[in-house]
């Protein structure tokens, strides 16, 4: 008997927490009514209090875009981080799979003509795919950091391109990459020592909110600071090696994105 | 395999919006459930950061099991609370601020009679023996079900609906007493 109680009385609770109403549980018992009703009365006015209970919608917005630079950095960091079984694998069939595609690509001439390829063309994804081979064939962690700087500068020279094509949108979209491949070279292995997690985060985080609530050029210079930040913080760790390409993207960093912001007005 | 199991499985593989997914259903009741134990604003809103980061930091080992995704989202924040008591070194009950709750109807008065009857709920609620109220907390400030509310506490479902049914009934005689 008491079984059943507390199984009914679960069953109202059910019914209760996904919003039925009280007297419609109790109505149809009525015989238990006289002992499950004042019981129930009090988990309603518990759901009640405790169901009005709610984040702000500030917190929320905060925590959520928290949250998501949260999982890109720490995904861009697994990316940058393969284990060693993995990367044997991987280096051992993508060096052969790169050769015979580069040899291919190189007999048809495609690969030079994707070189200088931009954003919208036909032969920008080779590019890309490019990159992402030579990532993964880097013979070291050193010459990893200085591809993913030399790629970053890259997309500072395509962005300049785009926006003296007036492609805004283009233009976003590459500011956000520059920042992303210098967070990724700063969660590599040569700067593991280096806790810059939580900085990471917010000039991702800073970057994601730009594009819905500022202006292009507020939105650009966001995205500039954060990834000047990012490299200065690199910069102290880095070794001597690296430095003069850090230098060197640090520079093109001020040049290109004022070139752009400026081409971009004019082009309005 | 249902909705949430493949939901889960896809987080765990890293599939950024399954893991939107889940965080966004689960982010307001983590949220009311640490407000509910811990009765303050500020504490709850750290410690849900710190639950989903810790979640996100752990979902790779996430196994099915039989266990319900909510049940192992809630141990998370239930041991987050426990460090976070320890570290402050106070007792688990009745330290409310007098934070003013987002209500749908911002009326003043409505908020303060309502912050006043919520207090009074979780005041009475820290004073049920520690299994009731941890059934409470569970299901009625998260809103799991009673088998994830049993996974979750490593209970029995006829051992959940007793104390919760128990619990009901010692919150009711108390929350008659006058205060």
């Amino acid at each position: 008997m008491t079984d059943g109680l507390y199984e009914l009385f679960d069953q109202y609770v059910d019914g209760l927490i996904s919003g039925e109403e009280t007297a419609v549980c109790v109505v149809r018992d009525l015989d238990l009514s006289e002992v499950l009703g004042p019981l129930l009365e009090t988990s309603t006015l518990v759901v009640q209090q405790l169901g009005a209970v709610k984040p702000s919608p500030e917190f929320r917005q905060a925590a959520r875009t928290r949250i998501r630079s949260l999982f890109f950095s720490r995904l861009a960091r697994k990316e940058s981080r393969p284990g060693l079984l993995f990367m044997w694998w991987q280096r051992r069939w993508v060096t052969a799979m790169a050769t015979a595609l580069v040899v291919c690509l190189a007999g048809m001439g495609l690969l030079a003509a994707s070189v200088d390829s931009l954003p919208n063309g036909f032969f920008y994804p080779m590019k890309t795919a490019t990159e992402q081979v030579r990532l993964t064939l880097a013979l070291s962690d050193l010459d990893r950091a200085q591809l993913q700087l030399e790629f970053a500068e890259c997309r500072l020279e395509e962005m300049t391109t785009m926006a003296g094509r007036g492609d805004s949108d283009t233009v976003v979209l590459l500011a956000g990459e520059v920042t992303q491949l210098i967070a990724q070279m700063c969660t590599g292995v040569l700067f593991e020592s280096l806790d810059i997690d939580s900085e990471i985060s917010e000039v991702l985080a800073a970057g994601s909110a730009a594009g819905s609530e500022l202006s292009l050029e507020e939105a650009l210079n966001t995205d500039r600071a954060g990834a000047l930040q990012l490299l200065q913080v690199a910069m102290d760790s880095a070794p001597p090696e690296l430095r003069p390409t850090i230098e060197r993207l640090m520079s093109a960093l001020s040049r290109d994105f004022d070139a752009s912001i400026s081409l971009i007005e004019s082009s309005a | 395999m249902s909705l949430e199991q493949d939901l889960v499985a896809r987080a765990v593989q890293g599939d950024a919006d399954a893991f939107s997914e889940l965080y966004e259903s689960n982010f307001d009741r983590v949220y009311r459930y640490l407000y509910v134990r811990l009765g303050n604003q500020a504490e709850a809103e750290d410690l849900t950061q710190e639950v989903f980061a810790k979640v996100l930091e752990a979902i790779g080992s996430f196994q099915w099991r039989n266990v319900p995704f909510a049940s192992w989202l809630f141990r998370i924040a239930h041991n987050k609370m426990i460090d976070h008591i320890r570290r402050e070194k106070r007792i688990d009950r009745d330290d409310s601020d007098e934070t003013v709750l987002s209500l749908d109807d911002p009326d003043p008065a409505e908020i303060a009679e309502h912050n006043l009857q919520l207090e009074k709920v979780r005041h009475n609620i820290g004073r049920l023996s520690p299994a009731q109220r941890e059934v409470i907390w569970l299901r009625f400030g998260a809103g799991l079900s009673t088998t994830e509310v049993a996974s979750a506490l490593g209970k029995s479902t006829g051992t959940v609906k007793a104390l919760q049914y128990n619990g009901i009934a010692s919150l009711r005689k108390l929350m008659e007493q006058p205060a």
